[in-house]
Order: structure tokens, then C-alpha cells, then sequence
């Protein structure tokens, strides 16, 4: 028994016609321990779609070695891959007439007979994936009949029942509104624990990955990829290096991108806490930088005022008071006819 | 009945093929068998419900003329019926699981298309006075020149599919090729057609038609063998077509070799329309619609499920096409191709409007 997963010397790419190869990246030398959940990072087109097709044995590699439990996947038929590794991929599924559990029972067709009768192993291992993935109060429905959330829950309770030692997702968190993204990556993380999986999931939620993966592998354009804690790879300047573009900055304290304006005068902000952070964002959006707090030459002094908030600018030993954020903003902008 | 069967499978529990599908499948044995007998006692001449059962549980009937109408002409036909509508709406059903298309039928892959080229080869291309007389001398259907010569018309572009299918990593590409391959093969003919003679293609056009009664008991043996055997392949086939409802790249991970399932659903759909096209001429539309109420009915993507009951609603289909085909109490015989779109259609229509559900149950 080896690590979950082992990759070594792994190049990766298309072989196109008459033996030509499209290069997309290596070589990648990265591996994971059991129980672990990793997320895969990177911008549009740097191949992570790719390495995790390639990893799942759909397309072939070009070169180099994917390892899961010692076992190397090139000595693998498709019926003994199906035991190795299941995967969530964004393809849709069009059956409606399949029920949630019919389709979480699809995941036993590696262990099942002919005709795919399920035993009672089978049926254990199907309530135990549905029960895990809170799936349970909508295993009766058809797929058709499930939000977004609900499906993709369903897929993984999928892949749970093919019960293997790793599990590749595909965005899984792609068209989920926040909470449900936040669930799904919970819900992952939660069960690498409990289940002593292995997880890789690729996302493209920089904040989710950095708050819930042991493991962050970051593909570059320079077909390399940084494997490291999310915390490391955030000091050492990998994520900023990744993805800065034009008009756009990593913020190294903050661990979010930043629009980049144009620079103007600072702005310091005092007063309540959750108020104060608010206005900084906001001064931070409109692109004053927020700085110096009550003793810079103008600041904004925020106080709670009743149930509402109260904003004071001050500038040179006067002071104007605003009702809103939208009025504080007039006034720094110069309309609104304050002087 | 439909309309009940619908309503129980809009209920049924989400526990997988339980028992409902099986009550469901052997209502419709039960169904179709009445429907079978219904077949046998209409006709030119009408032989009492009670008599033709008394005749087919190996009772004695005085009646020796009626005996010899179900054995010698109604029984084949029947039989012919049931083979048909069963193995077209098998081979559809196949051809819509793999290629994820709710518009694709047996004849998508061209197979249709092939045994018309060599339905045509003999009728059109045979110049010689000799051969037309032979064919018209056997009758059009009775010919075994004909089945052969559809057979082997079929086969050779189920050939071809193969080759490619082999070549080809996804199943898109494989099914507009089928397409274009069965353009080629009707342009062919509509070449070959426009410089024949008049006579010639009248015979062609003849066969087009389709029929149900040329088949004689010593051709329903082979034909018989043939659709059950090709019936019982896509039933072995059920798991790997029930992985392929997730797609071809989840059916991958779940261990199903994918060239290899391709292939199989391939060859048995091409044995089983090409022997209905051998024997009763090109019978379109029961292939893809079939399938559509066969889902809808039963509520289930289960192929285990979906195999028997897409060939009990074949058959039924089929065996309600060829009452009305023959138009009780009168001495025509309507062309089945065109009664089974014409009853059909608006059958599948209506069924459609009522439960609203073919985009979602697909």
C-alpha cells in the first residue's frame, strides 16, 4: 500500500494525428496521503481538466506514472480503474426518469453481476453514501426534479458508492449559488476524514480552496504545477504569480483579488468595527486606499446611530455627516452638492 | 390503460425496479396477448373471439376453413407482427440510450437505407425479363431473393458502421455519419430508380410499403430465431445500456468498455432491423416511438425494465396497426407503413399532451 495518490514524471496532453502531441503540462511530480482533500487551481486553460481526465484514466497520459494505492493505473483494465477511482464530472445528466437513488445505485455497476441486481452489500453501501451526503429526504425524486445542489450532492453520493480510494470532482461547485458551494466544499472535506479518501476536487473559488483544502495544487501557464499548504502558497507569492493579470492584484493580506484603479488620495476610517470594514471595502472599491486611521488628514469617523449607521468625514478640522454609504460617496466624488 | 399505468408510475417509490415494474410488464403480457387474439379473429372474415381461442388451446372447432385462415394466413402474420413491432422498438430503444439522442431509431445507423440498396439491386438492377418474372412469380414478400437481398444490403452497411465504429471515439460523430451513409445509400436508389422502367419501380415501390403477410411458416422459423435471439442480446445488454444513461464518460469510470458496448448495441441493433426489414419491408417509425411510451408509461430509465416493455408496446403497436391495416369486414389491405404512422403518430401525440413529461422522462 501505497500513498492515495502518486504521480510521477506525468505529462500530460493530446495525441493528435500521426503521432503529433499537444503539450498542455509536466512534468507533474505531486502526490496525496489518505483521508486528504486537495483542490486544484488554476486559470482558464492551464489544463486541469486535463490532468484530472488524465488521472481518471479517460484520456491517455503522454508520458510518466499515476500511482493510486502503489497499484499503477497503466496495469489497470477499466473494471479494475472503476474500483480505483470514481469521479464527478461536469457533463449533465439528461435521464429524468432516473431517481436520485436509482442513479446513486448506478455507482455499484463495478461490483454487480450481469444484470446488475443489487445485494444486500450493495444496498448498504447505497443508504450508507445517500445517508452521508444528506441526500436522503430527496432519494425518491427524479434528477430532474432536484436544484442545482441537490444533483451535484446526489453525484457525489454516486461516487461515494463506487467506493474507491479516490474520487476526482470536476468543478462541483460550478453554477452553485454561495451556500451551496460552501456545503458542497464542507461536505468533501468532511468526508476525506471520516472515509479515509482521497478527494481532488478542481474549483476555481480561490477563497473556498484556501479555507477548506489540506493541499492546494496551483497549475501555472508555465505547465508546472505548486503543490503546498493554501497558507505557504499565499506568502510565497505562487497565487499572485498564477493569476495577477492586468487590472487585477492578489491581496496577500486578505487572500482575495483586487480590481486595480486608478490611485487616489487615502482615506483613513475609524469607529465600529463591522461599520468600519463595510466603508473601508467601499472606499477600497471606489480606489482610495484606506490608511491612517483618525489621524490622517481626512478620515471617516462611522458610529451607530439608533438602528441605523452614521458616517462623519472629516477634512482639515470640519466635518460633514452622511446617512449612507451612497452619500459618503457623493461627497468624495464631489457631487451632491456638499463643499 | 395507459392513462392508469401512467398514473401509478408517477408514484411509484424511488426504490429502484421493484415490484410495480414487474405487475406493469405483466399486465402488458396479459394485453398484449389479448391484442393477439383480438388480431387473429378480425379480418376479411370474422371468426368469433371465443372460437379462435377454443382454436388455439388445441380444441376441436367445426370449422375447417377457419381453421386453416388462423393457422395457414392469420397466425404467420400475427407472428410476423409481434416480431416486428418488438424487435424495431428494442433496437430503437438501444440506438436512443447510446447515442443520448431522443430522435434516433434503428434506422438512424443507415441500416434501413442498406437493405433498401439491395432490395433495389435486385428488383431495379436485375435488367433481364427473366428475374422480374421470377419475383412476381413468388410474390413480393414470399421471394427469399428479396430477404437475401435485404439481409445482405443491411449487413454490408452495419459493416461499415463497424469500421468506423471502431475508428471513432465518440458515439455524435458515429451517428451523423450513420445519417450521411443512409443519404448516400437513398440517393443511390433514386438514381438507379429514375432510369428504370415504370414496372420495376412500381415492385420497389411495393416493397417499400411494408407488409405484414408475406412472411410463410417456414420463413417465421428463421425470422423467429433471429428477433428472439437478437431481443435476448439486448436484454444481456441492460447493465452496460443502464451505465450509459450517465453519459459515455461516467459509463468509462464505472468499468464499461465503451468500443466494445458499442459494437454489441450495433450488432444486435443491426440484426434486429435488419431482419424486420428483410422480412416485412421498411417499417419506419415504431423504433423511435415506441421507446418514448415504453418510458413514460413505466416511469423508469431501467433498461432491465425499459427491453421488455418497449417490445410488449411493439408488439401491441404493431398487432393494432395490422387490425386496422385490414379494415374488418372488407377485402383491402391497407400498406402497414403508412397505418402505422398514421394510427400511431396521433397515438404518441396524444399520449405526449396528456403526461407532459417526454422531455424530462428522456
Amino acid at each position: 500500500m501505497g500513498k492515495a495518490l502518486e504521480i510521477s514524471k506525468l505529462e500530460i496532453g493530446y495525441l493528435k494525428r500521426g503521432g503529433m502531441a499537444l503539450h498542455v503540462a509536466g512534468p507533474l511530480d505531486i502526490s496525496m496521503e489518505k483521508g486528504a482533500f486537495h483542490c486544484l487551481l488554476g486559470p482558464n486553460g492551464v489544463g486541469k481538466s486535463t490532468l484530472l481526465r488524465t488521472v481518471a484514466g479517460i484520456q491517455p497520459a503522454l508520458g510518466g506514472d499515476v500511482k493510486i494505492l502503489g497499484i499503477d493505473l497503466k496495469k489497470a483494465d477499466n473494471k479494475m480503474l472503476a474500483k480505483m477511482l470514481s469521479v464527478v464530472l461536469t457533463d449533465r445528466i439528461g435521464h429524468g426518469n432516473l431517481t436520485a437513488y436509482e442513479l446513486v445505485a448506478l455507482g455499484r455497476i463495478p461490483y454487480t453481476g450481469w444484470f446488475g441486481r443489487l445485494d444486500k452489500e450493495d444496498r448498504i453501501k447505497i443508504g450508507w453514501a445517500i445517508e452521508s451526503t444528506g441526500v436522503g429526504q430527496f432519494s425518491g425524486k427524479s434528477i430532474h426534479e432536484l436544484s442545482d445542489g441537490e444533483r451535484q450532492k446526489v453525484m457525489i453520493a454516486r461516487a461515494l458508492t463506487q467506493d474507491t480510494p479516490l474520487i476526482l470532482l470536476d468543478e462541483p461547485t460550478a453554477h452553485l449559488d454561495l451556500p451551496n458551494r460552501i456545503d458542497i466544499v464542507r461536505l468533501l472535506r468532511r468526508l476525506a476524514r471520516e472515509t479515509g479518501k482521497a478527494i481532488i476536487m478542481s474549483t476555481h473559488e480561490l477563497d473556498l480552496a484556501l479555507q477548506a483544502a489540506d493541499n492546494i495544487w496551483l497549475m501555472t501557464h508555465e505547465k508546472k504545477i505548486y503543490s503546498g499548504v493554501p497558507e505557504d502558497l499565499v506568502l510565497n507569492d505562487a497565487f499572485a504569480k498564477v493569476f495577477t493579470k492586468d487590472g487585477v492584484e492578489f491581496d496577500k493580506s486578505r487572500g482575495v483579488f483586487r480590481v486595480v484603479l486608478p490611485q487616489r488620495e487615502a482615506v483613513g476610517v475609524a469607529g465600529d468595527e463591522t461599520g468600519a470594514f463595510w466603508t473601508a471595502h467601499a472606499l477600497e472599491r471606489l480606489g482610495y486606499p484606506v490608511a491612517g486611521g483618525s489621524k490622517n488628514s481626512r478620515f471617516v469617523m462611522v458610529s451607530k446611530a439608533g438602528d441605523g449607521w452614521r458616517w462623519q468625514y472629516h477634512k482639515g478640522g470640519e466635518h460633514i455627516e452622511c446617512q449612507s454609504i451612497e452619500a459618503l460617496q457623493q461627497l468624495l466624488e464631489g457631487k451632491g452638492g456638499v463643499s | 390503460m395507459k392513462k392508469r399505468d401512467h398514473h401509478i408510475a408517477t408514484h411509484r417509490p424511488g426504490t429502484g425496479a421493484g415490484l410495480s415494474g414487474a405487475t406493469m410488464l405483466g399486465i402488458s403480457v396479459i394485453v398484449c396477448l389479448f391484442w393477439f387474439v383480438l388480431d387473429l379473429s378480425f379480418g376479411s372474415v370474422r371468426i368469433p373471439f371465443g372460437e379462435v381461442i377454443k382454436m388455439l388451446t388445441g380444441q376441436a372447432v367445426d370449422n375447417e376453413l377457419w381453421e386453416k385462415i388462423i393457422f395457414m394466413i392469420r397466425m404467420p402474420r400475427a407472428v410476423s407482427a409481434v416480431l416486428a413491432g418488438g424487435a424495431l422498438a428494442v433496437a430503437g430503444l438501444q440506438m436512443q440510450t447510446l447515442f443520448h439522442n431522443p430522435l434516433a431509431g434503428p434506422s438512424v445507423l443507415g441500416i434501413t437505407a442498406g437493405a433498401s440498396l439491395g432490395v433495389a439491386v435486385v428488383m431495379l438492377g436485375a435488367g433481364s425479363a427473366a428475374s422480374v418474372y421470377a419475383i412476381s412469380k413468388t410474390g413480393i414478400g414470399g421471394s427469399w431473393l428479396i430477404v437475401g437481398a435485404a439481409a445482405v444490403g443491411a449487413g454490408a452497411v452495419m459493416f461499415f458502421i463497424m469500421l468506423l465504429s471502431m475508428r471513432l471515439r465518440d458515439n455524435v460523430s458515429l451517428l451523423i455519419i450513420g445519417l450521411m451513409v443512409g443519404y448516400i445509400t437513398v440517393s443511390i436508389v433514386s438514381i438507379w430508380q429514375y432510369f428504370s422502367n415504370p414496372e420495376q419501380i412500381q415492385d420497389y415501390l411495393l416493397w417499400t410499403f411494408g407488409t405484414l403477410g408475406g412472411v410463410t411458416t417456414g420463413q417465421l422459423n428463421i425470422y423467429g430465431a433471429v428477433a428472439v435471439a437478437g431481443m435476448v442480446m439486448a436484454y444481456l445488454g441492460s447493465k452496460q445500456l443502464n451505465a450509459l444513461l450517465l453519459g459515455e464518460n461516467y459509463a468509462r469510470s464505472l468499468g464499461v468498455n465503451i468500443r466494445v458496448t458499442r459494437i454489441y448495441i450495433i450488432t444486435v441493433t443491426s440484426l434486429l432491423a435488419g431482419v424486420v426489414i428483410a422480412f416485412n419491408g421498411p417499417i419506419a417509425f415504431v423504433g423511435i416511438a415506441v421507446p418514448h411510451l415504453a418510458r413514460m408509461v413505466m416511469g423508469t430509465s431501467d433498461h432491465r425494465i425499459l427491453i421488455p416493455a418497449s417490445l410488449l408496446f411493439g408488439a401491441m403497436l404493431m398487432l393494432g396497426c395490422d387490425i386496422i391495416a385490414r379494415m374488418p369486414g372488407s377485402q383491402m389491405t391497407l400498406p402497414i407503413n403508412a397505418v402505422t404512422a398514421l394510427i400511431g403518430a396521433p397515438v404518441v401525440v396524444w399520449v405526449i399532451l396528456r403526461s407532459r413529461n417526454l422531455r424530462t422522462a428522456f
